[in-house]
């Protein structure tokens, strides 16, 4: 299937529930990393409210991304899953402080190209 | 005369003190280095030295969850093979049935399990390691995927796909690279 063919036969919506998902699952990612480091002090703290938080989050993410993966072509939607990526990146500037250096900014981008590849490949 | 440079720093706290590493200077001025092997002291150098393979530690940790997500995801769509009974409304024997057919759906109980594996590793990595360089390594769990889908359903490997694997391997390969620069 040509791209513009798949660009339109992808509803809108697909593409806003798959991005959101997207969206939830890098703030997964931010609260796991939060409460993975409360277990600096000691493997008990494993129970804390923010690695709940983050778990919730991932799994909550999960409902958009099979609403909006139900319709359209997989080769547009998937490249958006991906997008988490790039979002989580931002976050460990702003939240954590982490240098993104260019080598990080390289690393992912062959990593989205990858999934655009493998999404083309999948419809 | 011998003189011997005391840039000895400790390393931990376990206090098993036996070990030591020096700079030794003769008498002709040549600079001899050593330490002893049992060490728990180190110089300056050698600390900052040893950090690199620390810090691959969580990268390696975040590819084993990629297998656990693989295998999860595999055992998830078997388990969608088998459907499961509706839940009625107004009917507590439908949740029953539902309940039941979900406990006995042994696919999808393993793919539950196999994705707490996962989550726990990755909890474990993040605690000590970089956000930014271990979220993206995640993507490798689509590599299993295929790979595991060829293997247990048949699926066919195209150019797109293969092209795929090489880009997200390329990626990670890079960010291993750029976790171990101190």
């Amino acid at each position: 299937m040509n791209p513009t063919t798949a660009l339109n036969s992808t509803p809108i919506s697909s593409m806003v529930l798959v991005m959101s998902a997207s969206l939830i699952g890098s703030f997964g990612a931010v609260f796991l990393k939060l409460g993975a480091e409360r277990m600096k002090h000691g493997f008990r703290h494993i129970l804390n409210l923010k690695l709940v938080a983050g778990i919730a989050l991932f799994l909550g993410s999960s409902v958009p991304f099979v609403m909006g993966i139900r319709h359209g072509e997989l080769s547009v939607l998937y490249p958006m899953v991906s997008l988490s990526y790039v979002f989580a990146m931002v976050w460990s500037k702003v939240f954590f402080k982490e240098h993104i250096s260019a080598g990080k900014i390289a690393a992912v981008a062959l990593i989205l190209a990858g999934v655009v590849c493998i999404g083309v490949g999948g419809s | 005369m011998v003189t011997v440079h005391s840039a000895i720093k400790p390393r931990g706290g376990s206090g098993a003190g036996e070990g030591f590493a020096a700079a030794v200077e003769t008498e002709s001025g040549v600079v001899t280095n050593f330490h002893c092997s049992e060490v728990d002291w180190y110089p300056d150098e050698l600390t900052t030295k040893a950090a690199p393979a620390d810090s691959r530690k969580p990268v390696y940790m975040v590819l084993g969850c990629t297998v656990f997500a693989g295998l999860a995801q595999i055992m998830m769509k078997y388990g969608a093979e088998h459907p499961l009974p509706p839940i009625v409304l107004l009917e507590p024997a439908s949740l029953w049935v539902f309940t039941l057919a979900l406990l006995g759906n042994f696919p999808l109980i393993a793919g539950y399990a196999l994705s707490a594996c996962n989550a726990l590793l990755l909890i474990l990595a993040l605690r000590d390691g970089e956000l930014s360089v271990l979220y993206p390594i995640y993507s490798v769990s689509y590599v299993w995927v295929i790979l595991l889908s060829m293997y247990f359903f048949n699926d066919h490997l195209n150019i797109w796909k293969s092209a795929g694997v090489l880009l997200i391997m390329g990626g990670v390969t890079l960010l291993g690279k750029v976790s171990s620069k101190p």
